[in-house]
């Protein structure tokens, strides 16, 4: 356990540089404690300015008023951050697809692509995710493992991308990876890994909009071209 | 306002920053403004407006910054306010942390360089004495808040004053107060801690 919850207060004064923010809010996409922590710290900081009244200046008040007439509100947030789904092993009916992905993985001979931990530069990993978690159209799904394990997904369709955070996945052999892949119609194509195992937030890989599902699997070290289909798991996303 | 309250003391365990009336006013507003109710959104306005500007002015100094920061931040106010959860905080704190953010994003990309290289160690005052503070309007929450701030510890106090005031970072308040890196990070965190629990607020 790192000693990242230490950040909670810094981070509630916004005194975190952009790339420790990006790094905390990943963190807090996973931390209810540290969430509960920030929220409550957060009205302590606005104690602090909350004395600093000053007559605004007048015309501020024509210029709000006639710049959010042209925008509409966002929508809320529709949350289902507890109504978890329960994932089962992959079903057979999902094998065509596996297998096709295979096939055209092999054909292309793309294997060789697949990112390996470490290959992208971590500043911009983070704060590609940071954007996706950020972003307006951010759509956001927790699964349930059978083995108690927890996922959520975040996608945004207007950024094309996703990101996963994983908790309490099972400790891997020496030797052995999670693999993650998108599934595009009937095509399974590798995404990227979860470098640390157990506990991770990942961007993944590839045009997440067109996606329909993410798969995580259990491969051999450096990833595999074709799915390992004893251990996949399926996490479908909500309609777009 | 009909619910005074001690100045000198400090009390363990009153309710939230306004008064819960004020609050629950300021949490129907947002609701109403989040269904494009522009009237709503005008009496919030003037119902914050001050603090709004007030803080945007305190962070960021220039005056006419101060003004786009506060508009920018009315603005996400606006948009964001089905976003609003009162279960998680009090309206008021959930809209000082976006005009906050806002302030603290302007100063560091307007000032950038130039305020760290040369005229960095002139800031290493508790800067609650300068022109800016005179000119807030010192209220019994105000007399409240200094009194809590003075139960901190008086490297506490300043970590909380420049990183919240001055819009420094954990490291860069660590470099001004000569603390050892990573530490200004956990005063920071006690600090705000030990304020939040003598005032009382964000318990649940």
């Amino acid at each position: 356990m790192s000693d990242i919850h230490a950040l909670s207060g810094a981070y509630a004064l916004d005194a975190l540089d952009d790339l420790e923010r990006a790094g905390f809010e990943r963190h807090l996409a996973i931390c209810p404690t540290c969430r509960d922590e920030v929220s409550s710290l957060q009205e302590a900081a606005a104690l602090m300015g909350e004395s600093l009244e000053m007559a605004a200046p007048a015309m501020l008040r024509e210029k709000v008023m006639a710049e959010i007439a042209t925008f509409r509100p966002l929508p809320p947030v529709v949350e289902r951050p507890d109504v978890d789904r329960t994932v089962v092993p992959l079903r057979r009916r999902r094998l065509p697809a596996l297998a096709a992905a295979a096939a055209v993985i092999a054909a292309l001979g793309v294997g060789a692509t697949v990112l390996r931990p470490g290959d992208e530069p971590a500043p911009t990993t983070i704060s590609a995710a940071a954007r996706v978690l950020d972003a307006p159209d951010a759509q956001k799904q927790t699964f349930r493992m059978n083995d108690g394990a927890r996922a959520t997904v975040v996608r945004s369709v207007s950024l094309k991308q996703a990101v996963i955070t994983v908790e309490g996945m099972a400790d891997l052999p020496e030797g052995k990876v999670y693999e993650l892949w998108l599934q595009h119609g009937e095509e399974m194509v590798a995404a990227g890994f979860l470098p640390s195992g157990s506990d991770d937030t990942v961007l993944l890989t590839g045009d997440a909009a067109s996606a329909s599902a993410v798969g995580i699997t259990t491969e051999p070290e450096g990833g595999s071209p074709e799915p390992n289909l004893a251990s996949a798991v399926l996490l479908p996303f909500d309609e777009a | 306002m009909t619910d005074p309250r001690p100045v000198a003391g400090v009390p363990q365990g009153t309710p939230a920053t306004a008064p819960a009336d004020g609050q629950a006013v300021l949490g129907e507003l947002l609701r109403r403004s989040a269904k494009g109710e522009q009237e709503a959104f005008a009496e919030l306005y003037d119902a914050v407006s001050g603090r709004v500007y007030g803080l945007a002015v305190r962070v960021v100094r220039d005056p006419a910054q101060a003004e786009e920061v506060a508009q920018e931040a009315f603005l996400e106010i606006w948009r964001t306010a089905g976003r609003f959860d009162a279960d998680k905080g009090s309206p008021m704190a959930w809209i000082l942390t976006i005009v906050h953010r806002k302030s603290v994003d302007r100063v560091r990309s307007a000032e950038a360089s130039t305020r760290r290289d040369t005229t960095y160690h002139q800031h290493n005052q508790p800067v609650a004495h300068d022109a800016t503070a005179e000119a807030a309007h010192a209220s019994l929450e105000a007399r409240r808040v200094r009194a809590a701030l003075q139960t901190l510890t008086p490297v506490q106090r300043e970590a909380l004053e420049l990183a919240y005031f001055g819009g420094y970072t954990h490291t860069e308040v660590a470099s001004l107060l000569d603390l050892p890196v990573g530490t200004a990070k956990t005063r920071i965190r006690d600090g705000l801690i030990r304020l939040r629990d003598t005032m009382g607020v964000g318990g649940r």
